[in-house]
């Protein structure tokens, strides 16, 4: 309501002159204020019939007074829709409360369009509290209904460009789980007289990993078998790490000499990525040469975790590689060798820090390499394939404490009491 | 995850940095930039006080590796000081305790 129509107050009140300006302005008389209030109002009986109507609202519906009062009620003035409602709702409510206010309803005129409005309703009571009628104001809020449905649209629009934003993450962790996958073999080559397992977990599907392994034959007796860990997350370590397979796979066929192996990476890897952006990894590289029913393992390691090796009698065996340095980062850098015999029964383990440095318990303490080794002792004696299964039950128990890249590989000779062959991806 | 300050000043040896707080992928920028800032001249030492720092990825290792190399290309040498027994499981373990002149606080 206007404060002018109001008149509960006269601005200017003392200042001489506009008092008389304001009187004429307020001539308007309570009769008119109701008949042409810029809202509608109707007085109902308690049974809903129309007993008064102001010609705003009649005005709004095309309606004349003699067609409503005394003949119509006020769910007669309403779409099927907003009588429903008011059955369900307004009139119970109503009757509780003996008020409701600002609640949206749709009136249905003359000409059959509809209005929507809001409708404030009281009872009035006699002074022994009997309601005698209900009072109505109607506000016509077509312009608040096409302020909603703007709102209502730019929400679908919002809903909408969320959608495609789902979609999009979705196609995105389709081409990263590819590129991953390219990174890795497929599937390891069958080696005779060799068992074979791997393991890759992967701590985010929106981020390239940078941990690497792969196995192939060199020639009939022996293969050659790398796995590392590259710097960084995401497209620049996935390039890194594709150079540093190819790199490492045509070292190893032109020279099976893991020290050589991993000399020929760091160079190649300090060329390509200079002083401000170094880039580097961490690897082990080796050659399996078959001897009669052993396997004589040559390898080097560069930063890397040490490899183990459960042996067929229940042991477990860190083969250490002291002071072997990261590969891509010094021009000096140093390459430790190792070498150990796999006999039947023996399994070698070759893992990423990811295993090592997972957090574990309320402490979130390290797991490191005293309890993986513990592990592989409670294990052994144990092929790739139970060693590999064993390890991803023991990663996934980490939880969230695990969040990094992880990549195992297992070779094992088979034990002479278990003649089949097995590799499993 | 703490956040990393690092605080340069000069010392008759070389200039001195001194970093607090944890590193990783978001912040390991801030050391570059501190160390090319630094720039040590010829026949000086760097000092990197390591002695509050947490390496949350190899991000930090970067940074080092790169400040080594900007300081021997101005024909200085580098040294870190202070520094924790993770750290010195990360260095031992990469190597790079054999590269890395590793002191106690002076």
């Amino acid at each position: 309501m206007s404060p002018a129509a109001g008149g509960c107050e006269e601005p200017g009140t003392g200042v001489p002159g506009t008092r008389a300006k304001f009187s004429a302005l307020l001539e308007d008389s309570a009769e008119d204020l109701y008949e042409s209030a810029p809202c509608g109002y109707l007085s109902t009986m308690m049974d809903g019939t129309i007993a008064k109507i102001n010609a705003t609202l009649l005005g709004w519906l095309g309606l004349s007074r003699n067609e409503v009062v005394g003949r119509m009620r006020f769910t007669d003035l309403l779409t099927v829709g907003g009588k429903l409602y008011h059955e369900t709702h307004f009139a119970p409510l109503l009757r509780m409360q003996g008020h409701l206010g600002g609640i949206a309803l749709e009136m249905r005129t003359a000409s059959g369009s509809r209005l929507p409005v809001l409708v404030t309703s009281t009872v009035k009571k006699s002074d022994d509290g009997e309601p005698l009628l209900i009072r109505t104001t109607v506000f016509d809020a077509t312009d608040r209904r096409a302020y909603e449905s703007e709102l209502l649209r730019a929400r679908r629009t919002a809903d909408e460009a969320r959608r495609q934003a789902e979609a999009d993450r979705e196609r995105l962790r389709e081409a990263l789980a590819v590129l991953q996958q390219s990174l890795l073999p497929a599937a390891l080559p069958d080696i005779p007289g060799v068992e074979t397992a791997c393991h890759y977990h992967t701590a985010s599907a929106m981020q390239l990993g940078g941990d690497f392994y792969d196995l192939f034959a060199l020639d009939d007796n022996r293969s050659a078998f790398f796995l590392g860990d590259v710097c960084g997350k995401g497209p620049q370590a996935a390039a890194v790490t594709s150079l540093t397979r190819y790199t490492l796979r045509a070292a190893a066929l032109h020279e099976p000499d893991p020290v050589a192996n991993l000399r020929v990476l760091n160079t190649v890897l300090l060329d390509r990525y200079t002083g401000d952006d170094p880039r580097y990894c961490t690897a082990v590289v080796g050659v399996l040469e078959r001897v009669g029913e052993t396997v004589e393992v040559r390898m080097a390691a560069g930063g890397h975790p040490p490899p183990l090796v459960l042996r067929a009698d229940g042991r477990a065996e860190h083969l250490p590689t002291p002071g072997g340095m990261l590969v891509g980062a010094l021009p000096a850098a140093r390459f430790v060798p190792v070498r150990t015999t796999l006999r039947p029964g023996d399994t070698l383990l070759l893992y990423t820090d990811g295993l090592t440095e997972a957090r574990t318990g309320p402490q979130r303490e390290l797991y490191g390499d005293e309890a993986l080794k513990s592990f592989a002792e409670a294990l052994a004696p144990a092929g790739p394939g139970r060693v590999i299964d064993a390890l991803t039950d023991l990663l996934r128990s980490f939880g969230d404490g695990l969040n990094d890249d992880t990549a195992l590989l297992a070779i094992g000779v088979p034990a002479r009491t278990d003649p089949g062959r097995r590799t499993s991806a | 995850m703490k956040n990393l300050t690092i605080t340069a000043s000069p010392t008759p040896a070389g200039p001195a940095l001194v970093v607090a707080g944890d590193l990783d992928h978001t912040n390991a920028r801030q050391l570059r930039r501190a160390g090319r800032g630094a720039a040590p001249s010829a026949g000086q030492v760097l000092t990197v006080d390591l002695g509050n720092v947490g390496f949350r990825d190899s991000s930090g290792l970067t940074a080092l590796i790169a400040l080594h190399n900007d300081a021997l290309a101005a024909g200085a040498d580098m040294a870190l000081v202070a520094v924790s027994a993770s750290v010195r499981r990360l260095l031992r373990l990469t190597g790079l305790d054999q590269v890395f002149d590793l002191r106690d606080r002076a």
